[in-house]
């Protein structure tokens, strides 16, 4: 039977988003092809045309071919939302993929004044070590891949225990023919040049660090348990890491929670970023405005709202910073939350099993214990408050452009706390705004579609 | 082992397949994951620093051009120290 019938029309994708950057250049962003590219100024007028009304264009036409190719106009026979549903269904159940978040020390060096953790805990106990190697040991054969995403507490704190555990994992996914990827948020402080190699030979090639702006605002935020300063050192392991460890293979998301007093330095900050790291693709920028986080020594007077960002954030990224993590964001589940996933665990110090690493006191949260032996323990009806729902619940999701990128399961704590309320990520609020800032992103293609006439 | 064995036993414990009628099909066997993990483990058993220009799927175009640039770097790094 021949399936292949010729096709009767075309349609603009639904998941196309549209901005153009302050030349004038048109912007356009597929969320469920990965495709972003930049049109000329003088190339848009025709492109916006063929987007309203690809059939009335000629379809062999440049144009038309180029945004044909990166999805930016289909069939008139896809069926979008049935993509998205699929889309969707594979992300959740995580495709094979099995991803770890270990918290081998729950305490902390630090005393950051809006976090949420309580530091009641500290090093993950031997047996909870085993439980975790005896469970890959028992399960690493149904998956495909297997991510150890380092987390705290802060994390080389326990330097022992990463390489301890890293080695096995690494011994396991070789037995298993699998690849092993690592991941780690660290504050930075112990990260010299040394822990890095050591780190880099444990397979850890992504890390995220905070920087709350320069010095002066930095150290009124993220002080040591003493209540110490912690920016300069951070900045000379950064510093050190940047001109000593010779790998390309590593990436550095330098993270910047913005407050308001960060935000009245803001231009310091951005000349920092610039000057130490625009050079050196293997540091990013991603920037956070600060929220009510639940930390105890929190002072709402400090609080900032996404817009208040976005206009720095563009001068930022006009300077050389780099925020490819707000373009990755935009790309099929790239603003889905680990904790939606279903092969996603949080595994405490003391074996507890959870979702979400930011509510770890919320019951619904603690979805279980891993076992000395390797099992894991699980209440079904808290983890289906994490995996289900999402979009699937959402009308609003269903429709959205941006659906195939948060898929409704942006936060999905902020969903059962707000009772349903969709929890949109600010690079979907913000979109026109964030394709600007991002308009100079390494992903972006640069796209000429010639002179010729694209209308029929 | 030579450089091609090792490079071997690499790619056979990340789940690559080298056995192929057309070696171009190397590189399409790797998606994101695999990548990184290989060439963090080339960099670890080689003590070699992979350079930006070749960290893409091409670098894996087929295992002898894979381990010509390897023991190009090697050389490269012999050099330095």
């Amino acid at each position: 039977m021949d399936f292949i019938t010729e096709e009767r029309g075309y349609k603009a994708s639904r998941f196309n988003m549209r901005s153009r950057d302050k030349h004038g250049d048109l912007l356009l962003l597929n969320t469920y092809s990965n495709k972003f590219i930049r049109l000329d100024e003088e190339d848009s007028p025709a492109v916006e045309s063929l987007l309203r009304d690809p059939n009335g264009a000629l379809h062999d036409h440049p144009a038309f071919q180029e945004l044909y190719k990166r999805g930016f106009i289909v069939e008139e026979s896809v069926d979008e939302f049935k993509r998205a549903a699929d889309l969707h269904h594979r992300t959740i159940e995580s495709e094979g993929h099995l991803s770890l978040i270990l918290l081998p020390n729950e305490d902390c060096n630090f005393r950051c004044k809006y976090c949420y953790e309580s530091f009641a805990k500290n090093f993950m106990k031997d047996w909870v070590q085993d439980g975790v190697i005896r469970f890959l040991e028992n399960n690493l054969h149904k998956y495909k891949s297997l991510h150890i995403a380092w987390f705290g507490g802060e994390p080389l704190t326990a330097m022992p225990i990463i390489e301890r555990l890293s080695e096995q994992f690494i011994k396991l996914a070789k037995q298993h023919r699998i690849p092993y990827m690592s991941s780690m948020t660290t504050n930075g402080y112990n990260l010299t040049p040394n822990v890095m190699r050591k780190l880099l030979k444990a397979k850890v090639s992504y890390f995220q660090i905070t920087l709350d702006g320069v010095g002066k605002t930095h150290d009124t935020t993220r002080v040591r348990m003493d209540g110490a300063s912690t920016f300069d050192r951070i900045v000379r392991n950064l510093r050190n890491i940047r001109d000593e460890v010779a790998s390309r293979s590593f990436r550095i998301l330098v993270r910047g929670n913005i407050n308001r007093a960060v935000l009245n330095n803001i231009d310091e900050y951005i000349d920092f970023l610039t000057e130490e790291f625009s050079a050196d693709p293997r540091f990013v920028t991603y920037w956070q405005p600060v929220g009510n986080w639940g930390g105890e020594e929190f002072d709402d007077t400090v609080l900032c709202k996404d817009r208040d960002i976005l206009e720095p954030m563009q001068r930022a990224a006009e300077s050389g910073a780099d925020f490819l993590l707000s373009n990755e964001m935009m790309y099929q589940g790239g603003s889905v939350c680990y904790a939606a996933k279903r092969n996603s665990f949080v595994i405490g110090s003391d074996g507890i099993l959870y979702k979400c690493t930011v509510a770890f006191d919320d019951e619904r949260n603690q979805i279980g214990m891993i076992s000395e032996d390797g099992r894991m323990i699980i209440d079904e009806e808290r983890l289906n408050l994490w995996v289900t729902g999402h979009e699937a619940a959402d009308s609003g999701c269903q429709k959205c452009f941006f659906r195939p990128a948060c898929q409704g399961a942006a936060c999905p704590l902020a969903r059962m706390m707000r009772e349903g309320e969709s929890p949109c990520p600010p690079v979907k609020t913000h979109f026109k705004q964030y394709l600007q800032i991002i308009s100079n992103s390494r992903l972006v293609e640069k796209v000429t579609i010639g002179k010729a006439e694209v209308a029929r | 082992m030579n450089t091609k064995e090792q490079l071997l036993q690499i790619l056979h414990d990340v789940g690559i397949n080298t056995d192929l009628d057309n070696e171009l099909d190397l590189a399409e066997q790797f998606d994101s994951i695999t990548f990184l993990s290989t060439v963090l483990e080339l960099e670890a058993v080689f003590e070699i620093a992979i350079p930006d220009e070749y960290l893409n799927m091409q670098f894996f175009a087929s295992v002898d051009h894979t381990v010509e640039i390897l023991e190009q770097l090697m050389q490269d790094t012999l050099t330095r120290r």
